[in-house]
């Protein structure tokens, strides 16, 4: 009885939670659809702010930005994390504490500081390409995040298997090609869109490292806010996130299902 | 027969544990032979040697008399059946069997050919475009051996690759295995610490202990003619008994003066001793039985049922316990608490050295008596 | 020699992406340190940050009495929505980790997680349309006779503390789940099964093993609300202040990076010595309650 009445709390408070969570997200995603001049003050439905939106060639450009600093950033991220990680998996040493001690570093430093290092270091050293500045502080975290993430799948996955293939036959460089990084290709890509989103989605530091004419578009997003709210503003907020969701789920079956769906051959 | 592989004064240190210490061992063509020892023998070291995964501080290993310690694994004619198999779980299960004849770019013809003969050969023919991970662990060992035997090897290499199964499918893999060895006529090497595995399957088995080779000799020269203490110990069931042996006569006396005469005797054993009799080499009477040199008077504390036979357990006065193994049909039940003569002959009595981790077990279950 | 070669070259992949922190992270973060101690230049000056004198007048600064008060308002808000965050985690990461079917776990949990990865400004920026004052939720709240007037929590710093809650409640469930999670269920039935009831089962078994996830939910949450600019500058106005967004003025429109930098050391400092008098507070809580366990007895 006692039980029954402590798992019916503890169930009621859970979609409690869970609602609190969910209805500010489906009230943006309500609201972008909002015909009126004014965003909070519902009029009538329509899809008005969505073509405004994507005529609005400032939005546009910022999309560019933030996608090509995206991808660049995820260019970097992968190509040193997944090194890194299927290193630090493989051969452990001396190494490997401090090494991790940096990865760690890196994930634990509030976005700000980071964000205050990057805009005196780069203005020190003068970079002052826009889409570099973004790509390049956004690749230090990512940097860390795939190579966690690609590190624990190397460590799922026997070094036998490599050992096997040299077994039959098959040099390091072909074992490598042929087992080692099919079974890593879900982590990879996983990581590979977790750095996206995060760059994507990132406010503060695009904020700090940001140049005048390459803002990314959550900056750009964020200083709208400050001249009013508009629906168009909100439309775009919606897209993104429709991206986020795609990405996201996308890694996380990665993940999940891991190498049984990818084949190599 | 001529040896396939010959390996040479091998030595192996981790730090400061030796894994391998002045190992000589030939492996000659077509024959079955198993590495048997504790963990930590060295056992999967000399294996990982032979396949090229780990190289020796010291020591040859060679193909036709060419070195081949300094040769990568993918360029040695040796196969590996890993403890767990090592499928590769991106590939189907023919793919996971042509994937050492891709490496030799065999034709795409033969490669086939091969590929469906190596899965008949392990009946797995109908499983050709499974995944691994659909596979049962019979199975999936199945296609390990398929994998392996297909690149037709000089000698192949198995990690205990039964450990993983339960006793029911082991008995019959080993058949299995047995049947194949016979049938491609490639040396089999087997790493267990099963005995019993190793004395159903082997030509040959190498009793490994601490880095070095103990005894090497067929399965019944090991349980008949054990050359130390050790191996009569871990091949079989043994019972020992503490005492000191007089070189000049040959009397071996315990402690408590029973008299043991023994037909061999390990060279070098003398002074402290210990003399070893099978349980199944034993009689169990209720009087002294006449004219049998070897007795001791015990009384009977237990008699466990092992299916065909029961194994009695009878401690002495002295303390400790000795068993004997008594077929079932043809010997009469006996009462447990009674007075009892357990008595062997000669011929089926060895004395051994000492050995210091038997007779630390012997004291302890002295103590315990 | 060939031997020595292979052990070398397997920290070489780790190379590439060690040097590039190196480059730019490690070096920015000792870029920090240096700048906090320069000053701003004149505003015709080549670079914008003069070394010529080096002083601790940005830290006087950055500890004057205003800026002291917004970091003791950033660690109280934060403080405060860590604490409410962890108290309406820990039922849900409850029965997240005991009491649901495996079937349904998965689904929770992916609610959970969901919200985090939303755009942070979407889920802010949402507060904004939920509280507005001629919002229908306030018109709902007036019509009800709740409110006599239209909401007016939007600018203030009560607006803030609940965004500061609402975006970081899914951080704070998942280490309170994941260290629930292992906890044996065995040693709860095994607590059952020598007599204790079900609230001290509770009490001396399940919390103290999930205290390291509740420590752990509490310092990643402080953290991060900590250092949040985004949720102050949009749900803020003019009132709501967090030190995010002093520091934030000071580098991206005072261009004054010297005492922004000195107040970045700060704030790390501040939250050092937060983290290590938590740490301080809970070895004092674990002695006090053995020794009540030791009298007990």
């Amino acid at each position: 009885m006692n039980n029954d009445i402590v798992g019916m709390l503890l169930k009621a408070w859970t979609v409690l939670v869970i609602a609190f969570l969910f209805i500010p997200i489906g009230v943006v995603i309500l609201y972008s659809f909002n015909g009126g001049r004014i965003l909070f003050i519902w009029e009538e439905f329509s899809t008005f702010w969505y073509a405004a939106a994507l005529d609005n060639h400032r939005i546009l450009n910022a999309l560019d930005v933030s996608l090509r600093s995206a991808l660049l950033n995820v260019a970097i991220s992968v190509a040193l994390g997944t090194a890194a990680g299927i290193a630090i998996a493989r051969h452990a040493g001396v190494w490997t504490k401090p090494f991790m001690f940096l990865v760690g570093l890196i994930l634990v430093t509030p976005e700000l500081v980071s964000a205050i290092g990057q805009v005196i270091w780069f203005n020190r050293v003068g970079l002052d390409q826009g889409i570099f500045r973004l790509a390049i502080a956004h690749s230090l975290f990512n940097t860390a995040l795939v190579t966690v993430i690609v590190r624990a799948r190397a460590e799922g996955i026997s070094q036998t298997l490599e050992e096997a293939a040299g077994d039959l036959g098959a040099p390091p460089w072909r074992s490598f090609l042929q087992v080692t990084l099919p079974l890593m290709l879900p982590a990879v890509i996983a990581g590979a869109l977790l750095s996206f989103t995060y760059s994507f989605d990132n406010v503060m530091i695009s904020l700090f490292v940001q140049r005048p004419g390459a803002s990314s578009l959550p900056v750009y997003i964020l200083s709208s806010f400050k001249a009013g709210l508009r629906g168009d503003v909100a439309a775009v907020v919606v897209m993104t996130l429709c991206v986020t969701i795609v990405l996201v789920v996308l890694s996380a079956l990665l993940l999940r299902g891991g190498a049984r769906r990818v084949n190599a051959f | 027969m001529s040896t396939a592989i010959s390996v040479q004064g091998i030595t192996k240190r981790y730090g400061n544990f030796v894994a391998l210490n002045g190992v000589d061992l030939d492996i000659e063509h077509g024959e079955f032979l198993s590495l048997l020892g504790p963990s930590g023998a060295g056992k999967t070291t000399i294996l990982r040697m032979i396949a090229g995964f780990d190289r020796p501080d010291t020591g040859r290993i060679s193909i036709l008399d060419r070195d081949i310690v300094n040769l990568p694994p993918h360029k040695r004619p040796v196969n590996t059946v890993f403890q767990n198999y090592a499928l590769f779980p991106h590939m189907s299960v023919a793919d996971n069997v042509a994937y050492g004849l891709r490496q030799e770019r065999t034709s795409a013809d033969e490669r086939r050919a091969r590929v469906r003969e190596a899965l008949d050969m392990v009946e797995m023919t109908t499983m050709a475009h499974r995944r691994p991970d659909a596979l049962s662990g019979g199975q999936q060992q199945r296609v390990a051996l398929a994998r392996a035997l297909v690149k037709r090897p000089a000698i192949l290499l198995l990690d205990e690759p039964l450990g993983a199964l339960d006793r029911r499918l082991r008995a019959q893999m080993q058949i299995e295995l047995k049947a194949l060895q016979r049938e491609t006529g490639i040396a089999f090497v087997l790493v267990t610490h099963d005995q019993d595995e190793a004395l159903a399957l082997s030509d040959r088995i190498v009793v490994m202990r601490g880095g070095q080779i103990e005894q090497i000799g067929t399965p019944s020269e090991l349980y008949d003619l054990p050359r130390s203490a050790f191996v009569a110990n871990f091949i079989g069931s043994q019972n020992f008994l503490q005492g000191d042996f007089e070189q000049s006569t040959g009397r071996f006396t315990t402690p408590e003066g029973i008299v043991i005469s023994a037909a061999c005797v390990e060279p070098g054993a003398a002074g402290e001793a210990l003399a070893a009799v099978r349980p199944e080499n034993t009689a169990i009477t209720t009087s002294r039985p006449e004219g049998v040199s070897n007795a001791v008077h015990g009384r009977l504390i237990q008699g466990l049922h092992m299916g065909d036979s029961i194994e009695y357990v009878v401690r002495p006065a002295s303390g400790g316990a000795l068993f004997s193994r008594q077929p079932r049909k043809g010997t009469p039940e006996m009462t447990i608490g009674t007075d009892v003569w357990l008595s062997w002959s000669p011929e089926e009595t060895s004395i051994f050295q000492p050995d210091a981790e038997i007779v630390a077990n012997l004291l302890k279950s002295t103590n315990r008596g | 020699m060939r031997h020595m070669n292979a052990l070398s070259r397997k920290w070489l992949p780790l190379l590439p992406a060690t040097a590039w922190w190196a480059f730019f992270f490690l070096a920015s973060l000792i870029g920090i340190v240096l700048y906090s101690f320069a000053l701003k230049a004149p505003i015709d000056a080549e670079n914008p940050v003069s070394f010529e004198i080096l002083s601790l007048s940005n830290y006087g600064e950055a500890l004057s009495s205003v800026y002291v008060h917004v970091f003791w308002i950033t660690i109280r808000t934060a403080g405060v929505g860590t604490a409410i965050c962890l108290l309406a985690a820990f039922p849900v990461a409850y029965l997240l980790a005991t009491r649901i079917r495996p079937q349904w776990r998965l689904w929770l949990l992916f609610a959970i997680i969901f919200p985090y990865w939303v755009s942070f400004l979407l889920r802010t920026f949402a507060w904004r349309i939920i509280l507005a004052p001629e919002g229908a939720f306030s018109k709902a709240l007036q019509h009800l006779g709740i409110l006599p007037g239209p909401l007016t929590l939007l600018d203030t710093q009560m607006a803030v503390q609940m965004g500061i809650i609402y975006n970081y409640l899914p951080v704070a469930i998942l280490p309170i789940f994941v260290a629930l999670e292992r906890i044996d269920p065995a040693l709860r039935r095994a607590s059952a099964d020598v007599g204790a009831g079900k609230a001290t089962t509770f009490l001396r078994i399940t919390l103290p093993l999930a205290m390291p996830g509740l420590v752990g939910a509490g310092i990643l949450t402080f953290v991060l609300a900590a250092g949040d600019y985004v949720v102050p500058a949009i749900l803020g106005g003019a009132r709501g202040l967090m030190i995010g967004r002093l520091i934030a003025l000071q580098i991206l429109e005072a261009q004054n990076l010297p005492l922004g930098a000195a107040m970045a050391v700060v704030l790390i400092v501040a939250l050092l010595a937060a983290g290590l008098i938590a740490a301080l507070l809970l070895a004092i809580v674990r002695r006090v309650d053995r020794r009540l366990q030791g009298a007990s007895l």
